[in-house]
């Protein structure tokens, strides 16, 4: 391992139309393996932040690089290669309500170019890994909230990436769910992967005792380092 | 490999299967388009067929002006010769010609009349659709008599011509209008298949599918629509000349059409078929959505 930040924000702007700031000058490392939370208002710029670094935004000035690679030399068409790098957990989850929870990574699998044969090896491991095996054959609207969120991590596991975002994860859960969701990221940051959460759930964050980067009006106001366990 | 081909064709059908309407509307008005242009192309073609073969029968006169000497008889005749669309020239002599005229009237009603014809030429086309140049080239010539000049039937070539530029104001008009039909029902077609497909790209662009792999699929699309209705046009055009054969063939003595050429029809509008559909559907991916 280099001692080169896995994540690199410098002095990063991102303005949307109508002078509305996301970003106001954010500088920030994250380093490989950290569990990080992104905390803030509504309208803090968190979303914005997550978006950058999975390139659905721009940003508007300043540097922001992943393992060394400049995220905004990506265009369009070679894009997809940034984002294999990461595995993205939407807020909405993005599940595809007509196909059941094995088809639904299944789908994604076949989407990046795996083979069936690849499929039906690895969806069982991957519903596995994130406990949802039992349920392989519902539908999502079939599943509780938490169980949604699992199937949505499964998902952004399929490139086996270095990096899992989510965000949100636990915005629409109660309590139990929250819980059985975070232990489940902070499972796979235990197992090596880099996590980076964007969440308003402060009890969960201050449960969970890791780094906080706090925004506030698209600045960093505060960056805690992490207690340990 | 084959996977990621099966993949893809499996997305492009699920995108058709969720439209049937819209798939429905896209194929027919591509057939009665193709269909339209394969019927005026091919209606086209036998009347040039036609105009061919009635030349023989078309002829048309040439009078000199009177009083005019052998010499010049055989000059112009010559001059006729040359005007390229002639096949051949007879010179009708005036005497004989009046010869013929006093032998259909009585002797009474043609005798101490001096012979009033002049010179003249019959001449034979070689190519029906030069008459009209021929004429005015033969006009043009001197010793013609500037007021008969030349005489031709033109009521059988007018006709053809006036059926060919119906057919030309039909492939124009109306085809430009199911062109455009068409194209706008393929590019609905393709946009309703992106609206409908839109969770399955945001999926794909989430776990990083290539922008290829989300696009291809709705240029298959395309390319289906247009190749089906190809195939259908060919299949209305071969049963638009049966029909018309058979009716043709109960009223008059007459001959049949050639065969259709039925494959050569079919690889024909289809691939023009194929090639409107990926351009149709290409503009369709390139608009962007509004949000
Ligand atoms: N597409 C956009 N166009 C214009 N303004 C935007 C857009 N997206 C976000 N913004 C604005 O940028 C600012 C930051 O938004 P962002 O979504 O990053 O906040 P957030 O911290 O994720 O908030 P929340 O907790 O509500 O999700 C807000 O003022 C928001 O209104
Ligand atoms: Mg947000």
């Amino acid at each position: 391992m280099t001692d080169r930040p896995y994540v690199e924000f410098r002095d990063v702007h991102v303005s949307y139309p109508g002078q509305v700031q996301g970003l106001d000058g954010v500088t920030l490392q994250i380093a490989r393996g950290e569990f990080v939370f992104i905390v803030g208002r509504t309208g803090a710029g968190k979303s914005t932040l997550i978006k950058v670094l999975t390139r659905e935004v721009r940003h508007t000035s300043g540097e922001v690089r992943i393992d060394g690679q400049e995220v905004g030399d990506y265009n369009d068409r070679t894009v997809f290669r940034l984002r294999r790098q990461m595995g993205i957990v939407p807020q909405d989850f993005a599940l595809l309500p007509n196909k059941r929870v094995w088809e639904n990574v299944a789908y994604a699998m076949r989407a990046v170019g795996h083979t069936k044969r690849e499929v039906r090896r690895e969806v069982p491991a991957i519903l596995e890994q994130v406990q949802i095996a039992h349920r392989a054959d519902a539908l999502p609207h079939q599943l509780s909230g938490g169980e949604q969120q699992r199937v949505a991590i499964g998902r952004a596991l399929i490139n086996k990436p270095p990096l899992l975002i989510a965000d949100e994860p636990t915005g629409n859960l109660d309590p139990d769910h929250s819980a059985e969701v975070m232990d489940l990221l902070v499972k796979l940051n235990v197992e090596g992967m880099t996590v980076l959460i964007a969440s308003h759930d402060m009890p969960v964050v201050e449960r969970y005792g890791r780094r906080v980067i706090r925004l506030d009006h698209g600045k960093i106001v505060e960056d805690s380092l992490a207690r340990p366990d | 490999m084959l996977d990621r081909i099966s993949f893809i064709i499996g997305e492009a059908f699920e995108a058709i299967r969720r439209n049937l309407t819209m798939t429905y509307a896209a194929i027919a008005t591509v057939a009665l388009t193709l269909f339209l242009f394969g019927g005026v192309g091919y209606s086209y073609f036998h009347l040039n067929k036609l105009s061919e073969s009635l030349t023989g029968k078309f002829e048309m006169r040439a009078y000199m002006v009177d009083g005019a000497k052998i010499p010049q008889v055989q000059a112009t005749a010559k001059a006729i010769r040359e005007i390229p669309g002639v096949a051949v020239v007879n010179w009708i002599p005036k005497d004989r010609a009046w010869e013929r005229e006093k032998a259909k009237y009585k002797p009474e009603v043609t005798d101490g009349i001096e012979n009033p014809l002049p010179e003249a030429f019959k001449i034979i086309l070689s190519d029906l659709k030069k008459a009209d140049s021929v004429a005015a080239s033969v006009r043009a010539l001197p010793n013609l008599d500037p007021e008969r000049g030349v005489e031709y039937l033109r009521d059988e070539q007018r006709l053809l011509e006036q059926t060919r530029s119906f057919l030309n104001w039909l492939a124009t008009g109306l085809g430009g209008l199911l062109l455009l039909t068409s194209g706008i029902l393929i590019y609905n077609a393709i946009r309703l298949a992106v609206f409908s497909r839109r969770r399955e790209a945001r999926v794909m662009m989430l776990v990083g599918a290539s922008r290829f792999s989300v696009r291809v699929p709705y240029l298959i699309e395309g390319f289906i629509y247009g190749t089906i209705g190809g195939a259908l046009a060919t299949g209305m055009l071969y049963a638009a000349q049966r029909a018309i054969e058979s009716r043709l063939l109960d009223q008059t003595a007459f001959a049949g059409l050639p065969p259709f050429p039925i494959w050569l029809g079919l690889a024909l509008l289809s691939s023009v078929g194929a090639v409107y559909g990926l351009v149709c559907s290409y503009i369709a991916i390139l608009v962007p959505m509004k949000p």
